[in-house]
């Protein structure tokens, strides 16, 4: 019985690799085709990039200041990406209390006309109070549209700032604090130049 | 004698059909060309920003027989692969997305172009960590013969380059030869279909053509062969004829041969007594396993009718074929039968021998009687 068995398992390996053998050769079919070359076309994607620095500022300057001192603080954004771009700047300038008026903005921007205020070229484009500080956002851009910074170029906002200087000491009050500037950039590409400055900083999610 | 003479006017006649086919294969050509207009681009189009969308418009052009074509489109960022359709606009609607490919679902016709798609853009909403980076877009297509191939799914099909990449089968002009030459009015005996396998060219794997042909044997018990032989002329690819099939069939299901037209060798097709017919079907197949290698071959086969049959009175001249051939240029092997010259020496030899016996007879009287 062991041998019939064996002998019928040896037929059916046979008769199924026979089975495959037909199907594999009835199954082989080719036809005429054809491939084309690789069309191929290469692009880069655009970077945006820049750079903020403050070529004036000396920290150990604003160390101990008194009342109505000018410091040189300059913030100039630079564009050293490849594309042109759209530049914003976001100041934030700290408060206190000034001759009895609380929240009031500790330092003034000076532009380079030694007058108070940005640089021309710049539009405010908003103004946030919030506990300690006021934050404004500045856009490099004509009354009408938006300016764009050519890659390599730069734009300072403003030159100096005047700390406050108050006329009475019993009803101010001064603490330290920090003007922080931050800068932003977004292309040019596809972004109208009309477009309302705070559409387009609305991008950046502030 | 007597016998001798009475068997030479029991003389065996011979009738010839020539006819000559062309079988040829086709092949599938397409090529990708870039049909972006250059003033569509602007200087620094390989620069693109979010949002932009510049032109690249590849198209495929059919320059062999129809087919079916599938695309691949291939999008890279810094050698990583992205969604294509994040970064391709105006891919065409007549293409439908099956795994890897693009497929068109339509017979592609002669020198019919299809569209793949319109642009590469960069979507607005691009996370800042693309910037910079090297974006890559490539393309090919592919294309097999429509006929006898099943465009449903994704093909699981090798898909090789033809090997021929100047071919147009526009240019393929050369006329289809397929012409019936019939000797001693044989048409009343053998009826082929007329133009007889015109449709044996282009051929694909996988095609079959068949024809029909009829023997009327109208007068004399008769017996009928057919030869084929490759026509010898430079440009034949005799490896295609390994390659075709050939099947002649009786229309009782008898089978008279089944195998490559190369390996045929003459043999009988029929033997009629008068006032009977047999009809025969003839297939012509190219197997659908060739590929390419066998794509853009041609050849010529002549078919030889021969028949033969005894009791014809009034045996008809034969016309040797080469002298209606000699006009066109063409050269067809002569197969007609020498047996008639024989059995004329032998009856003029007979005549004389019998003439000459009877005058050596009276001779031999006139000098008995003197």
């Amino acid at each position: 019985m062991k041998t019939n068995s064996k002998s019928n398992r040896k037929k059916l390996i046979a008769v199924a690799l026979l089975l495959c053998l037909v199907l594999l050769i009835g199954g082989i079919s080719a036809y005429f085709t054809d491939k084309t070359e690789t069309l191929s076309n290469t692009y880069t994607v655009g970077n945006i990039e820049i750079e903020l620095t403050e070529p004036s500022w000396v920290a150990a300057n604003a160390q101990g200041i008194m009342p109505g001192d000018e410091l040189p603080k300059d913030p100039t954004v630079e564009n050293t990406g490849s594309s042109d771009a759209y530049v914003f700047v976001k100041v934030s300038i700290p408060t206190g209390t000034v001759d009895g008026t609380a929240d009031t903005e500790l330092f003034t921007l000076v532009n380079s006309n030694d007058q108070d205020g940005v640089n021309a070229g710049w539009v405010q484009v908003s103004r946030t109070a919030e506990t300690g500080k006021v934050t404004y956002v500045y856009a490099y851009a004509s009354a009408t549209e938006l300016t764009p910074v050519e890659s390599g170029d730069t734009a300072t906002l403003f030159n100096k700032v005047r700390f406050v200087n108050p006329t009475d000491a019993a009803t101010t009050t001064l603490t330290n604090g920090s003007i922080d500037v931050t800068a932003y950039a977004i292309q040019t590409n596809n972004i109208p130049a009309t477009t309302a400055p705070a559409t387009v900083f609305a991008n950046f999610g502030e | 004698m007597c016998m001798i003479i009475s068997g030479s006017l029991a003389i065996a006649d011979t009738i010839n059909t020539i006819q000559t086919t062309s079988i040829s294969t086709t092949a599938v050509h397409i090529e990708i060309e870039d049909f972006t207009q250059d003033d569509s681009i602007e200087q620094n189009a390989l620069l693109l920003m979010p949002g932009d969308s510049v032109s690249f418009v590849p198209k495929v052009v059919n320059y062999g027989t129809p087919c079916y074509i599938r695309a691949k489109i291939d999008v890279k960022m810094d050698g990583k692969s992205e969604d294509v359709e994040t970064f391709i606009g105006g891919i065409s609607s007549s293409l439908e997305k099956r795994g890897d490919y693009y497929y068109y679902n339509n017979i592609v016709g002669e020198n019919e172009t299809i569209d793949i798609f319109e642009t590469v853009k960069l979507p607005s909403n691009i996370e800042n960590t693309y910037q910079g980076k090297e974006l890559l877009v490539e393309v090919h297509a592919e294309a097999v013969q429509a006929r006898n191939f099943d465009p449903g799914g994704q093909w699981n099909i090798e898909i090789e380059e033809t090997l021929d990449r100047h071919y147009s089968i526009s240019d393929d002009t050369e006329p289809v030869e397929s012409k019936v030459i019939y000797q001693n009015e044989t048409e009343k005996y053998i009826k082929n279909s007329n133009p007889f396998f015109l449709e044996s060219v282009n051929l694909v794997p996988g095609d079959e053509i068949q024809e029909e042909i009829l023997i009327e044997n109208i007068q004399y018990p008769s017996k009928f062969t057919l030869d084929i032989q490759s026509k010898n002329n430079d440009g034949q690819d005799i490896d295609l004829l390994e390659k075709v099939m050939l099947k002649i069939t009786a229309s009782d299901g008898t089978q008279i041969y089944n195998g490559s037209i190369k390996d045929y060798t003459l043999r009988e097709i029929a033997n009629l007594n008068s006032g009977e017919t047999k009809e025969l079907i003839a297939t012509i197949s190219l197997p659908a396993e060739l590929g390419n290698e066998y794509a853009l071959k041609k050849a010529s086969i002549l078919w030889i009718y021969n028949g033969e049959y005894e009791g014809k009175e009034n045996p008809d001249v034969i016309i040797d074929p080469d002298e209606k051939d000699s006009q066109n240029g063409n050269k067809t092997p002569i197969t007609g039968d020498i047996k008639l010259d024989f059995y004329l020496v032998l009856f003029i030899l007979s005549t004389i021998g019998l003439f000459s016996t009877i005058a050596i007879n009276n001779k031999k009287e006139n000098l008995e009687e003197r």
